[in-house]
């Protein structure tokens, strides 16, 4: 074999290394996405599990605001049931928007309840009560950075994806499309600034 | 902002200045290579008579490239060596740094509310970076606003935060402080320093055997006149030349060190900005920073050398070149092109240094109970709840309060609570072994108050009986419940943990084999996270050769079964293919004989393990039943043999 020979063959087993790397990271990409989504399933369940109890804790406090309380119960449930029926990897389908406009729902009574509870500053000021609000937050900002995580994770396949070379080996990979970034139909109603009356 | 083109822009730099790094410490090796040489040059043709030495050119020619590469690769090969000696010290993983500095993990069930808080918002940020949540630990001791990030990978990082900065920033400043560390860990900023550091010193190195070689042959000159005349003052000018250039080598990378730790500071601001979706978060951190009086300072002596892994600059700077942060004003520049260059400021809260320990019956029990227990209502109440019920939810809180929960097996609520934190896990272990003798009982409760470890004097006796009431099945559920918080003791209370556990199995002066199970398990589960496990050499290559040890240990399975004991060894037999197997009466079957067997079982071959346990499996479950005792006996043998247990048997 002459130097040339040898040559060739290693630029081909570089070349072939190359298209093995992009391949996999197409997949790690792929599966890291897939993973953000199922995240934010988690934690809207999270979220739906811990509602009853938290509210049950706000009720021995404000039992004169019962209605408050009751609106964020049935919006949990219904928002809960709509997850419940919204089938495993329902990436971007039409149920979406049934659970963004049920989880729309359920943001707003869980508004109310903080703008409700700011009213009462010796309750605000009660132990109980603050943990109560400390573990709202957090609750709100796990979906919240969960679904920012999923977008984050789809930003980077799509780049990646449509960045040359992998655009050209991409498809033939099975990695034909985009992934869709989790957006709201009810974007408008989103971006308006919300109405707070006194 | 735009954090993602701050981010690119980082990126590229930090890539422009490590090329540079590595371009430095390639010209050094060649400027030590060439000044060796050349010294190898001269002594080599000295004209002892003409006291000339040839012209350059005489050197170009003596100057091959053969020589050049031997000389190179030498010179390559003590820095690479000097370079790994280092890197292994300084790659430690992020609980050892952790610990070193001082700092205590913030255990889930925290009763601290500012704890609380950064645990909840660590949680937050692992989603949004899309990384598994690591351990917290506080540096209770430092007032300045700090944090850092340990370890060399996702897998083992830790954050440390300092009590500076978790009582002083608002939730949305300490959000953007813990996203900057989680952008340190995700970028691998801590492995990428390491070996900087780690070539750094290879490349001080060549300055230390310059100045070695100077002293060394400046105390030859008084000694040994003959040398001297051979070589002339050739050695100590070697000597000089080396140091100097390992000097200026240093001073290079140093500079250089500096700048590309200085652009990781701004990656991750820019990262952080990603994560929380909030550049006010972290540039009003800084500027709280920037207004209060201890600043970010911390005064661990480790943390020194582990400067660059911090928030904030943790000591004066007097000259900005070595830096290891930019200044606090560029920064919030950056993240807030608007900003009027007015610092926040806050008041300074005080509080005691060491903070006294809740006592150990309160701990756990207070919120963390109350999100567990929601959690776990919510997962066993799930099914039957009836969506727009109100009543559903009236249950729900009935049950998350005081109701046992189906899925501990019934375990007393309270025991659920204490084996959640590491004190009442250990009392809970403990408590297990406390003999029903009464002589025994009052020799152990002794052992544990001389013990002197505080908290344990007194919870173990207090839930002895209770513990002594559980059914024989909710003994192995307990110990796993309690695994996760005996986990994460540091390692001396473990220690303390483990001595103590074997003085009560000792008290009576004789081990049973519950006692055997327990600590089987225990050793199995929790050494490898304190302790180098060795792991065991495989000796046994066929079944033959352990025939006896097989024998014991089948035997004392076949006693202690729930059913016809002949039956069930011989279905372990007939599973193993060795029919001749006899029987061992039950008075030959002690336990130091059936330790000393399992302990030679462990060292077969890995694929023979799960043979054997399979067949204890089929023996244990020959009556159709595998009871208690049957079940711990078998995980004990299973993790005596570093083996998982077999599946028929998993939950």
């Amino acid at each position: 074999m002459d130097v040339s020979t040898i040559v060739f063959w290693l630029v081909l087993l570089g070349l072939v290394m190359y298209v093995i790397g992009i391949y996999n990271r197409l997949v790690t990409l792929k599966n890291r996405y897939q993973n953000a989504f199922a995240q934010i399933e988690v934690q809207l369940k999270r979220r739906y599990d811990l509602i009853p109890n938290l509210v049950e804790t706000a009720r021995a406090y404000m039992s004169h605001e019962r209605e408050t309380l009751e609106a964020v119960t049935s919006a949990r449930n219904d928002a809960a049931a709509v997850l419940k029926a919204l089938g495993p990897g329902a990436i971007g389908g039409a149920d979406m928007s049934k659970l963004a406009s049920a989880e729309n729902a359920l943001q707003g009574a869980l508004g109310k309840l903080n703008v409700t509870m700011e009213a009462y500053p010796d309750l605000k000021a009660s132990e109980n009560m603050q943990q109560l609000s400390e573990e709202l937050t957090n609750t709100e900002n796990r979906v919240a950075f969960a679904r920012q995580g999923y977008n984050d994770a789809v930003m980077a396949y799509n780049t990646y994806r449509q960045s040359f070379p992998p655009v050209a080996v991409a498809s033939t990979f099975g990695h034909a499309q985009d992934a869709t970034l989790l957006e709201f139909d009810d974007s408008a109603q989103i971006q308006a600034a919300p109405q707070v009356s006194f | 902002m735009d954090f993602f083109a701050q981010q690119d822009l980082a990126r590229r730099n930090t890539r422009l200045l490590t090329l540079l790094f590595l371009c430095a410490v390639a010209a050094l090796i060649v400027l030590t290579n060439a000044m060796l040489a050349g010294f190898l040059w001269w002594s080599d043709h000295y004209n002892l008579y003409a006291g000339s030495r040839g012209s350059f050119r005489d050197f170009l020619r003596y100057f091959s490239w053969e020589r050049f590469g031997t000389i190179g690769l030498g010179i390559s090969a003590t820095v690479g060596l000097v370079a790994t000696v280092k890197w292994l010290q300084l790659a430690s993983g992020g609980k050892v740094v952790a610990e070193a500095m001082g700092g205590t993990r913030i255990l889930p069930q925290t009763t601290d509310s500012a704890e609380r808080r950064c645990l909840n918002i660590v949680d937050e940020i692992a989603l949004a970076a899309g990384m598994p949540v690591p351990p917290v630990f506080v540096l209770n001791a430092e007032r300045g606003i700090n944090a850092f990030a340990a370890g060399l990978t996702p897998a083992d990082a830790v954050i440390g935060i300092t009590r500076g900065a978790i009582t002083h920033l608002q939730r949305n400043e300490l959000q953007g402080v813990i996203a900057h560390e989680f952008s340190h860990i995700l970028n691998g900023d801590m492995r990428l320093n390491i070996r900087l550091a780690a070539l750094l010193k290879g490349i001080t190195f060549i300055g230390d055997v310059g100045y070695i070689l100077m002293r060394a042959s400046s105390h030859h000159r008084t000694g040994n006149d003959r040398d001297r005349s051979s070589n002339g003052p050739a050695v100590p000018l070697l000597g000089l030349g080396l140091w100097i250039l390992g000097w200026l080598g240093g001073l290079a990378s140093g500079f250089i060190k500096a700048a590309i730790s200085r652009q990781k500071e701004y990656l991750a601001d820019a990262c952080a900005v990603q994560y929380t979706r909030d550049n006010s978060g972290i540039a009003d951190a800084l500027k709280v920073i920037g207004g209060y009086v201890p600043g970010s300072l911390v005064h661990t002596a480790r943390a020194d050398e582990l400067s660059h892994i911090f928030f904030g600059q943790i000591r004066h700077r007097l000259w900005q070149l070595f830096a290891t942060h930019p200044p606090l004003a560029a920064r919030i520049r950056r993240l807030d092109p608007a900003w009027d260059g007015a610092y926040i400021t806050r008041k300074v809260e005080h509080y005691a240094h060491a903070q006294p320990h809740p006592a150990a019956a309160e701990v756990g029990v207070g919120r963390a109970a109350l999100v567990a227990a929601a959690l776990a209502a919510a997962e066993a109440g799930a099914e039957q709840n009836a969506p727009t019920d109100t009543t559903a939810d009236a249950s729900f809180a009935a049950q998350g309060q005081d109701d046992a929960f189906p899925r501990h097996h019934g375990l007393p609520q309270a025991f659920v609570r204490y084996s959640h934190e590491p004190l009442g896990a250990s009392a809970l272990m403990l408590a297990l072994l406390i003999s029903p003798h009464e002589q025994v009982r009052a020799a152990q409760y002794r052992l544990l108050r001389e013990s002197g470890v505080q908290g344990l004097e007194e919870l173990p006796h207090t839930l002895a009986p209770g513990v002594a009431q559980l059914a024989e099945g909710q003994r192995l559920p307990l110990l796993e419940l309690c695994l996760p918080a005996l986990k994460s003791q540091s390692a001396v209370q473990y220690h303390q943990f483990k001595r103590l556990l074997l003085a009560l199995i000792r008290a009576d002066r004789r081990t049973e084999l519950l006692e055997w199970c327990l600590y089987q398990l225990l050793r199995h589960y929790i050494d490898p996270e304190f302790i180098q496990i060795k792991p065991s050499t495989a000796r046994y290559r066929s079944l033959r050769k352990v025939r006896g040890h097989l024998r014991v240990v089948l035997s004392m399975l076949a006693h202690n079964s729930s059913g016809d004991t002949e039956h069930c060894f011989r279905t372990a037999t007939a599973a193993l293919d060795c029919p001749t197997l006899a029987l061992l009466p039950q008075a030959d079957c002690s336990l130091a004989a059936f330790s000393r067997a399992v302990r030679e079982l462990a060292d077969c071959y890995p694929l023979l393990k799960p043979k054997i346990l399979k067949a204890m499996s089929k023996a244990a479950n020959a009556d159709g039943t595998v009871s208690a005792v049957e079940r711990e006996l078998l995980a004990s043998i299973a993790a005596a043999m570093d083996c998982p247990l077999p599946d028929a048997l998993g939950s």
